[in-house]
């Protein structure tokens, strides 16, 4: 008897076959186009030993995976590896240290291992909220969608989003301990762990409610879920704290790659700036349409958000404002399509459209299209994504 | 059994490549340069190799880093007579690379550095090393005195051979001391993938007080559990600031066990 539409194994399959999918394009684009790669400050090496889908950020996960974080920056300019956070990397050394295999492949496996443990739990957590027939679109559209190809780079987007999806599936089926688990971890992963706190404690609000728990007893269960993505994340200050009496270094570390130097504050400002003088010199379409489309990126997922929203879905859609809210203090939109991934609800949302067959499948063809030339230049050296 | 086979075989794959039992005479050259900075000294290391024996000699050289991957392993026949030039086929400084030769017949290899564009100031002979004598787990190299002073400055660098690619990165505990024996830190460092150079030492370990010292790296083994197939060299280079004219300090192997 063929296993259901939607079981485990086929979601898997689904999965699988999109991931082999993936790994033959970067395959074939690194070897088949090579006067088509772009400049790279990488050493010898690198570029020699490392996967087709370890580029540019990658690099700072490899070598703190190697070698650990580096002494800090001296100087305004001067490049370091501390923006990063530690878990991933540390997943990719442990893997290294037990098996000898070679660090960016490492970082693949464990990349593509949590997409995997994440497409299970999406299709659970889709399920439980629109019903069965929402999650094949949305498995679709999340897997469709143009910059998702780094969920299989070495990358933390696949292990922030098993995180969380962890976390929040967790406290659907009252596991509390797994939930603060999988809450803290994310804490260390990346910096959306930081805003995590607000969904989940909304999440086990809501829940408790539903459940019939006093209002005192669901807000402290709220307090509890809420807390560990923080202490995540001030115990990775306090780590820098007590290994360069900076808890911040992370953030100064990243903007001191800028040209000039700048703060979180000023990346809206940077982000206006860079959009008007786009638009004043008509740069949009013509000389900066990969920036234009991760500007369209933020817009969809804003917009998104407003769906959920109409739909009552508070916690859902307070997940993704806040994820979203997150790029304009990056001071620039170049990252705006890998960094709303984790927002992993919108992509249920956009599953909606699988109401009107033509379109949603123009969607999914537009969105495969423009993930394999993404693919393709993100391995050749000419986009970071 | 299938299953244990094909995961004996990936793994062998996996390990990269070994020692050449089959080239019994090997030659490693540590310092292989190629400067082209604007304002300084075109230092460029100048490789020759011989064939002391009488019928030709084929031997294969493995440039790490090569200026590109198909110079990467190269053989060549090397008649007997008079030296020959060696291509250096490496990238621009301040990359630096090594250059290890490996033949089933005697060869001998020298390698000088001086300027492109002159021989002032004088050229810089590069110790010629027995893949042997590199440090294996545990080993010690001490390098020095180092100087940096009015009238001298000082750098060192890691350096190995292209069989240590898949092996690197190698962790070292470094122990920097004075020339008198002050213990002045210990520092533990990755060396990834190709030779480093360490510029300013006393900057590098935070050192205030640039009086003279020794570096003494142990390499402790390899972050990814593999086992080096020679191991890791350390040379230091100490430079007069007013003739530019180099020379090497001593490096000097403890063996750890």
């Amino acid at each position: 008897m063929p296993p259901p539409v939607n079981s485990p194994r086929r979601i898997l399959l689904v999965t699988l076959a999109w991931a082999l999918w993936i790994w033959l394009l970067a395959i074939l684009a690194a070897d088949l186009t090579p006067w088509l790669t772009g400049p790279t400050k990488w050493g010898y090496d690198l570029v020699r030993r490392v996967t087709p889908l370890t580029r540019w950020d990658s690099g700072w996960y490899v070598s703190i995976a190697e070698g650990g974080y580096m002494p800090p920056p001296r100087e305004f300019g001067m490049q370091t590896n501390h923006a990063f956070f530690p878990l991933y990397p540390l997943l990719m050394r442990l893997l290294v240290r037990t098996t000898g295999i070679e660090t960016s492949l490492a970082g693949n496996l464990i990349s593509g291992a949590a997409f995997l443990g994440a497409v299970l739990l999406f299709a659970s957590w889709v399920r439980s909220r629109w019903g069965e027939e929402r999650v094949r679109p949305a498995l679709l559209v999340l897997l469709a969608f143009p910059t998702s190809f780094f969920f299989l780079a070495v990358y933390t987007e696949a292990l922030t989003l098993f995180l969380v999806l962890a976390a929040v599936v967790a406290i659907d089926r009252d596991r509390p301990l797994v939930a603060a688990a999988a809450g803290y971890l994310s804490g260390l992963t990346r910096i959306t762990g930081v805003v995590l706190g607000p969904y989940l404690a909304l999440t086990s609000l809501l829940k408790s409610r539903r459940d019939g728990r006093s209002w005192p007893r669901a807000l402290f269960a709220a307090l509890l879920t809420g807390l560990p993505p923080l202490l995540g994340f001030l115990t990775f200050c306090a780590y820098f704290e007590a290994r360069f009496h900076d808890p911040f270094l992370f953030m100064r570390a990243q903007h001191n790659w800028g040209t000039s130097e700048k703060t979180a504050l000023d990346g809206p400002r940077l982000i206006a700036e860079t959009v008007w003088k786009d638009v004043k010199s008509g740069r949009i379409l013509e000389k900066s349409p990969a920036r234009t489309l991760e500007g369209v990126f933020l817009l969809l997922f804003a917009g998104l958000a407003i769906r959920l929203l109409r739909e009552k879905r508070w916690p859902e859609a307070l997940w993704v404002v806040m994820t979203i809210g997150l790029v304009p203090f990056t001071g620039t939109l170049e990252s705006a399509g890998r960094y709303v991934l984790p927002a992993f609800p919108a992509f249920a949302a956009l599953a909606a459209f699988a109401r009107e067959r033509l379109f949603f499948g123009a969607l999914l063809a537009a969105g495969f299209l423009i993930q394999a030339a993404y693919v393709w230049v993100f391995v050749n050296w000419l986009w970071a994504g | 059994m299938r299953r244990a086979a094909a995961a004996a075989l990936l793994l062998a794959a996996a390990c990269g490549p070994g020692r050449d039992e089959s080239r019994p005479h090997k030659a490693f050259v540590p310092l292989v340069i190629q400067s082209r900075l604007p304002g300084r000294i075109p230092w460029q290391t100048y490789v020759e190799i011989s064939n002391p024996g009488a019928s030709p000699a084929l031997v294969r050289l493995t440039r790490w880093p090569p200026d590109a991957r198909a110079n990467e392993v190269e053989e060549f026949a090397v008649p007997p007579g008079p030296p020959r030039k060696v291509p250096l086929r490496i990238p621009p400084f301040p990359t630096v690379s090594s250059f290890l030769f490996e033949s089933r017949e005697p060869f001998a290899v020298r390698a000088v550095v001086r300027d492109r564009k002159g021989d002032v100031p004088e050229p810089l002979e590069v110790p010629v090393v027995e893949p042997e004598r590199l440090a294996r787990p545990g080993d010690t190299l001490r390098v020095g005195p180092l100087f940096s002073d009015s009238a001298c400055r000082s750098h060192f660098a890691y350096t190995f051979p292209a069989t240590e690619r898949d092996a690197v990165p190698f962790r070292v505990r470094v122990a920097v001391v004075g020339a008198d024996g002050t213990p002045l830190g210990t520092f533990e460092e990755a060396i990834h993938g190709v030779p480093q150079v360490v510029e300013d030492p006393w900057l590098h370990f935070g050192l205030r007080d640039r009086r003279p010292i020794y570096v003494e790296v142990t390499l402790l083994g390899g972050t990814r559990g593999r086992k080096p197939v020679w191991g890791l060299w350390v040379y230091g280079i100490v430079t007069d600031k007013v003739t530019s004219v180099s020379s090497f300090a001593g490096t000097t192997v403890r063996r750890g066990g």
